[in-house]
């Protein structure tokens, strides 16, 4: 009875290429070319011809799915980068100068006391804080210790000095040692009108110094309008991962009226 | 009085202040107040010092323009 050869009825997978095998028409390899790992397929029996080289399949084989250059560098010493881009190729670097740590509005319900908690850490040697809070009052702050105790204590001393647009007084300077609290804005802001706190510290969270940080805020009172820029800290070691802030008695901190962002930096 | 308090997933924990919260604001609050009204009537102080005692420099014989070179 006669025999007919049809060859393979089906693909063989024979692995990862080896030079010394006699390979058949129909098998299936994967084999690494330059760093760059594709899978051929044999069309022409062949012994001994690695089935690419630098990227032209040899005539015995052809390619079935063709690898590509890893596009993500090696992560090997880079913990803590971040993948950037020169708009044509990737590499790890750092992060960009600020880092948003937290961010938003007041709390849905009305409060007399806020507290942005647990955003200081070791990881950042400089903070920066925005807010706005557009109440026609000030702003005092205290600090959270790191185990989450309020800096209650009249440890606080700070000054400010201020110029103003629409009013007789000015430049003024205030100043305070052994009190409760520090300003955000020490001069009255307005409901619904312009107000701009920032607080920027550094190493807040590193108990062998004292914890400060420096404000400016502007508000506008009316028609007044009060640019201050000052600094207030508390006299005693202790690392701080955050702070409180309030107003006076009546006022109310709100989705409606407050905004806010933490930033890190590292050096 | 109530607190917010900043939470890991960017909310607020809205909870009553402690009996020791409360205190420490009501002392914060009334130690501010004071401050605040000290500085006014410090101010309010200042500038009647100020109008007397250009008054009297003009009772001197001083013009306007050189009281004001002097004590702005």
């Amino acid at each position: 009875m006669a025999t007919l050869d049809l060859g393979k009825i089906k693909q063989v997978w024979r692995g990862t290429y080896n030079n010394s095998t006699a390979y058949v028409v129909d098998d299936l390899v994967e084999y690494t070319d330059n760093n760059i790992t594709s899978s051929y397929i044999c069309v022409a029996n062949s012994t001994g011809n690695a089935p690419s080289t630098g990227g032209t399949a040899h005539a015995s084989w052809n390619f079935v799915a063709k690898g590509v250059v890893d596009p993500i560098p090696s992560q090997s010493g880079n913990a803590g980068k971040v993948l950037k881009t020169d708009g044509s190729s990737l590499s790890f670097g750092d992060a960009g100068g600020w880092v948003k740590i937290a961010g938003g509005n007041g709390p849905s319900s009305a409060v007399t006391e806020l507290a942005i908690d647990n955003v200081f850490s070791s990881t950042y040697k400089f903070y920066k804080v925005f807010m706005m809070w557009t109440q026609d009052d000030w702003m005092k702050i205290r600090f959270i210790d790191s185990s989450g105790n309020n800096l209650t204590a009249g440890n606080y001393r700070w000054v400010a000095v201020a110029t103003h647009e629409n009013t007789d007084g000015g430049p003024d300077r205030v100043g305070n040692s052994g009190v409760t609290w520090i300003p955000g804005n020490y001069w009255n802001a307005t409901d619904h009108g312009f107000c701009l706190i920032e607080l920027t510290f550094v190493d807040p969270a590193d108990s062998s110094k004292d914890p400060g940080c420096s404000t400016l805020a502007h508000v506008n009172e009316n028609t007044q309008l009060h640019s201050q820029h000052g600094a207030g800290y508390w006299y005693n070691g202790i690392g701080i991962r955050g702070f409180k802030v309030s107003g006076d008695t009546g006022d109310t901190i709100a989705d409606s009226n407050f905004r806010y962002v933490v930033l890190g930096a590292k050096i | 009085m109530k607190k917010a308090t900043l939470q890991a997933d960017g909310s607020w924990n809205i909870e009553d202040l402690t009996s020791e919260e409360e205190t420490a604001y009501n002392i914060t609050v009334a130690e501010g107040k004071a401050f605040k009204e000290a500085q006014v009537a410090a101010a309010e102080k200042k500038a009647t010092d100020s109008a007397a005692g250009k008054a009297k420099l003009k009772e001197l014989g001083l013009t306007d323009d050189q009281i004001a070179a002097l004590v702005g």
